[in-house]
């Protein structure tokens, strides 16, 4: 997944998106050594008691959530490079569209 | 929302309203010639109490052979079946005027507008309760009605309302028009899985106009135009001091606010407010304008 993350953040530079995490599960010594070694340059909620993930009915990692520019929930606990690409490309053009208007 | 469903529900509504005001009021009076104050009282009461019984009638009458028939033909039994609504609706109306402080003028305002849903002098029940009573209980069962009417006309007429100099008034047609929106947005969802005697039973309750805005509009626009309004609701000036049985205006939208934030496909996605590895608070409405790809993950 990592390598596929950083590639969606670089080429979706300067267009409506973004990359939002929530860690779930790690201590806070390992998630701040783990964002070093991998630069990971996207934020994260930080959820070490998985109040967030309980709370967004989460079952299985990773586990992802399309949230579109107005805030609407678009597509919930998908996974799947195919579909991440696909979803981005789709809600990201409706975003470039409206804000044209 | 389903035609057929709401169809039964006015029916099964009539027993339910029949067997409280059996139990309330006195028996109906004989009609006599006299006009005094008290006899519109008793005639109104009387005009409704026999529109609930015939209602029931029919309703029973529906029990016994529903099993028969099909949907298209259970409709077609209810719109020939059911009494209408104008034999009761145009003399009440016109005791209405004639008696406006009258109790019963008030009690009469608020049975029309829940029985005639489908009817024009349901609207006009609304209309003049809100117009002539505004502080009245019958205002508060109109705004309600508006509530649950999942017309584009409720909307404006909300709308309008919330326009009102009355800041009482003005809080109340907003928060109505926060689950009026919300209702909508549930028929809309429906409205294109509708079978054409669906469709053509909303066009003869609602009007063609009404049908085809429903299959026109976005759901999820809905939803989050409601959300919006809850969220002036709260802002309202008079959102904490006008209260809707016993609780402030305020904090009923809270709660439903709340509620509707719940995760579902189409709707606002539940806010997050919590903080990166390192301390610094943020939230996901801090990214409102993007599109968010929003990833549970762990190192493990």
């Amino acid at each position: 997944m990592l390598p596929h993350e950083r590639s969606l953040v670089s080429s979706y530079k300067n267009r409506p998106f973004a990359l939002v995490g929530v860690q779930v599960g790690d201590a806070p010594e390992k998630a701040k050594s783990f964002a070093k070694e991998n630069s990971i340059t996207w934020r994260s909620f930080f959820d070490q008691a998985g109040a967030i993930a309980n709370a967004w009915g989460v079952e299985g990692y990773p586990s992802l959530y399309l949230i579109d520019h107005e805030g609407i929930l678009r597509e919930a606990a998908f996974r799947g490079e195919d579909k991440v690409d696909e979803f981005v490309a789709k809600y990201v053009a409706i975003a470039e569209k409206a804000m044209k208007k | 929302m389903n035609l057929k469903l709401l169809i039964m529900a006015l029916l099964l509504s009539a027993v339910a309203l029949s067997t409280t005001l059996a139990q309330t009021s006195k028996p109906a009076s004989k009609p006599t010639s006299q006009t005094s104050v008290e006899d519109a009282g008793e005639t109104m009461k009387a005009l409704r109490t026999a529109f609930e019984k015939k209602s029931m009638e029919v309703f029973g009458e529906f029990q016994k052979i529903r099993s028969t028939m099909s949907p298209e033909e259970m409709q077609a039994w209810v719109d020939k079946n059911r009494p209408k609504f104008a034999e009761v609706g145009v003399p009440l109306q016109k005791l209405i005027l004639a008696n406006p402080k009258h109790e019963q003028s008030q009690e009469s305002l608020s049975w029309m507008m829940s029985r005639g849903q489908d009817d024009a002098l349901g609207d006009w029940a609304v209309d003049q309760a809100l117009a002539k009573y505004s502080d009245r209980k019958c205002a508060g069962d109109a705004f309600e009605v508006l509530q649950n009417d999942i017309r584009v006309k409720a909307t404006k007429k909300l709308e309008q309302l919330a326009k009102s100099q009355n800041a009482s008034q003005s809080v109340r047609a907003l928060f109505a028009l926060a689950g009026q929106l919300k209702a909508r947005s549930k028929f809309v969802e429906a409205a294109p899985g509708f079978s054409g005697a669906q469709k053509k039973s909303i066009v003869k309750a609602f009007g063609q106009d009404e049908l085809d805005a429903a299959l026109k509009s976005d759901a999820s626009k809905l939803v989050a135009r409601s959300e919006a309004t809850l969220l002036a609701v709260i802002a309202h000036p008079a959102a904490k001091s006008t209260k809707l049985n016993g609780q402030a205006i305020e904090a009923l939208a809270q709660q439903q606010l709340d509620r509707m934030q719940s995760l579902t496909v189409g709707k606002m996605a539940p806010e997050i407010t919590g903080a990166d590895v390192d301390g610094a608070k943020f939230k996901l409405s801090d990214y409102r304008g993007k599109v968010v790809l929003l990833d549970f993950w762990g190192t493990w």
